[in-house]
């Protein structure tokens, strides 16, 4: 007797389109996805762990391996956290330069974003020209503080080197190559009818199903609700900038790639706002050797690049902190991955994750 | 039109076949570090540094073991100063705490290794400690001369005193005497201590302590 049945297929943790180990079981009928299972831990490092045993300033370079794609928004979040829970002023002028890092490295984080979708669809001429591009970021963070990966750079009270006249000339000539990049990538990429074909409609998911899965940044975004802590807190200097939210319409594959684009432009916008609006001024505050917050509690959040992050720090008065939870954008933004799976061919599931652009290092921590 | 967009793509790329490279040839060009850059093996200068250990309280990860010996002057000296990197974060910390600068990144970033084991690296070379031998021996030999000098300088400025205190007394000069020697001994034997044990109990205490972390992380 014939009959059918519905397989399980294990995808990872070494597949090349998962950007890290992750391991979905994706249970299938014939090629349509049923259900699609995310296993995580291969990336486990125990951070949160790690940091109560660690001064707050030996916390800081830890956040860098989170995500660490957007390391300047991880450090800009625990800075921002640890700032709050001791009643640190921070100079303005290391405002300006934290947000023109946060922006810079959203850019970069987009970039990436875009470049692996293209590859992760066969694009992988897409996936050069946004590494060719999002090295001239790298080397502005090369320049301010000597790394170009886990930066280090936003510290508790301030910025650990100043923003040098060679990082805003690097920076203006960085600038002046956003929208030339931007028109570029149209014309591979988005007018590209193969790529289009295979994320227009593709994995959609309505405003009220992204809520409820409580996923932020530009996946909700896509979905069509404007919500950005940047511009809901107004957090740091970003309440006296213009800037505008892009939103989506239908939360498929085709709006996430598009925020994205706007939101580069967007980033850029603020950046030379940044870059104009930049006083001159001290860059760190005074900052205790020993730093001792008051026992109590603080949670911080911050527009990072895939979401909202979040730094829950509780003190016990001490230099360490008591207990770190960190809310990472990333790890929530997975739960959507099985909605958007569900129903769609196995090759799109790497497109739902793609255009997730969830990094491995903060959805495992 | 299907197919348009694609030759749009298409046309970028042959632009850029013929335009300026954004490439170059890594190993034979290298391209060059910022100032600041962190990275590679941390250099330092034992005749500069003062042995705080600064550097290796400020580590997050206890990625630098160093052994410092003290000199019959007391003054600290390292003689080790492995570096993990294996287990560094590059955070700078250490950099940014020495208070007398002599920390520095030697900035050879493609210092990747074979094995696990070979992510060690001496900031300290054997040249380095061939000196440092010498420099606590000569700091030794100072101080037992300058000790031995003082004592004898104090003994005869006491006998001296002594003697025309009490002029036609001829006994007490020969007590003076007697109580003078042991002094100049006890003080050279009290600097040789620290300089040739000092580094014993201190490599054990930090070996043992860093036993105990690997246990607590693992
Ligand atoms: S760079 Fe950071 S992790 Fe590496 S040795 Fe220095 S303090 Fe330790
Ligand atoms: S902090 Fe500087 S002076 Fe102190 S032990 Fe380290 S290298 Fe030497």
């Amino acid at each position: 007797m014939k009959r059918t049945e519905t397989y399980l297929l294990n995808m990872g943790p070494q597949h090349p389109s998962t950007h890290g180990v992750l391991q979905v079981k994706l249970t299938l009928d014939g090629e349509r996805i049923l259900k699609a299972e995310p296993v995580l831990g291969y990336l486990h490092r125990g951070i949160e762990k790690l940091m109560e045993s660690r001064t707050y300033f030996q916390c800081l370079p830890y956040t860098d391996r989170l995500d660490y794609i957007s390391s300047m928004n991880n450090n800009f979040g625990f800075a921002m956290a640890v700032e709050e829970l001791a009643g640190i002023e921070v100079p303005r002028r290391a405002e300006f330069i934290r947000v023109i890092m946060a922006e810079l490295n959203r850019i970069n984080s987009h970039l990436i974003g875009i470049g692996t979708l293209a590859n992760d669809l066969g694009a992988s001429t897409g996936m050069l020209y946004c590494f060719r591009d999002r090295e001239y970021i790298l080397d502005i963070f090369n320049e301010v503080c000597g790394a170009r990966q886990t930066f280090h750079y936003i510290r508790i009270g301030g910025v650990a080197g100043d923003f040098t006249d060679k990082a805003r000339e690097l920076t203006e000539a960085f600038l002046e190559r956003v929208p030339k990049f931007l028109s570029e990538y149209d014309q591979l990429l988005t007018g590209n009818e193969i790529f289009t074909r295979r994320i227009i409609g593709i994995s959609a998911m309505t405003a009220k199903e992204a809520l409820d899965l409580n996923m932020t940044g530009p996946n909700l975004r896509a979905t069509g609700v404007a919500r950005d802590l940047r511009k809901l807190d107004g957090y740091s200097v970003y309440g006296e900038l213009d800037f505008d939210i892009p939103v989506g319409e239908h939360g498929d594959n085709w709006d996430r790639y598009q925020v994205k684009m706007k939101e580069m432009a967007e980033s850029a916008k603020i950046i030379r706002q940044c870059l104009d609006k930049m006083p001159e001024g001290l860059i760190m505050a005074k900052v205790p050797k020993m730093l001792k917050p008051p026992k109590g509690e603080v949670y911080s959040r911050t527009e990072g690049t895939r979401g909202e992050l979040g730094f829950y720090i509780v003190s016990d008065g001490t230099t360490k902190p008591y207990r770190v939870h960190i809310r990472r954008p990333s790890f929530v933004n997975m739960q959507g991955l099985d909605l958007m799976c569900r129903g769609m061919l196995i090759g799109d599931s790497v497109s739902a994750y793609s255009s997730i652009d969830p990094i491995m290092g903060e959805v495992d921590c | 039109m299907f197919g348009k967009g694609l030759l749009t793509g298409m046309g970028v790329t042959i632009k850029h076949f013929f335009g300026k490279k954004e490439t170059f040839c890594y190993p034979e060009e290298k391209l060059p570090m910022a100032e600041g850059f962190r990275g590679g093996d941390l250099t330092m200068d034992w005749r500069v540094c003062i042995g705080c250990q600064m550097c290796a309280m400020a580590c997050p990860n206890k990625a630098l073991d160093l052994t410092v010996v003290t000199d019959a002057k007391k003054k600290r000296h390292m003689k080790y100063y492995i570096h993990k990197t294996g287990r560094c974060l590059f955070c700078n910390l250490c950099v940014e705490v020495c208070p007398v600068h002599t920390l520095q990144w030697d900035k050879n970033y493609a210092n990747s290794t074979w094995n696990k084991e070979d992510m060690v690296h001496d900031a300290m070379t054997d040249k380095d400690r061939a000196d440092l031998d010498i420099f606590l021996s000569d700091v030794e030999k100072k101080a037992k001369a300058e000790a031995e000098a003082k004592a004898k300088a104090e003994a005869e400025a006491k006998a001296k005193a002594e003697a025309e205190a009490a002029e036609g007394k001829p006994e007490t000069p020969k007590a003076e005497t007697k109580a003078a020697p042991p002094k100049p001994e006890a003080k050279a034997e009290a600097a040789k201590k620290p300089a040739a044990q000092n580094a014993a109990p201190d490599a054990e205490k930090k070996a043992a302590a860093a036993e105990k972390k690997k246990g607590g992380e693992a």
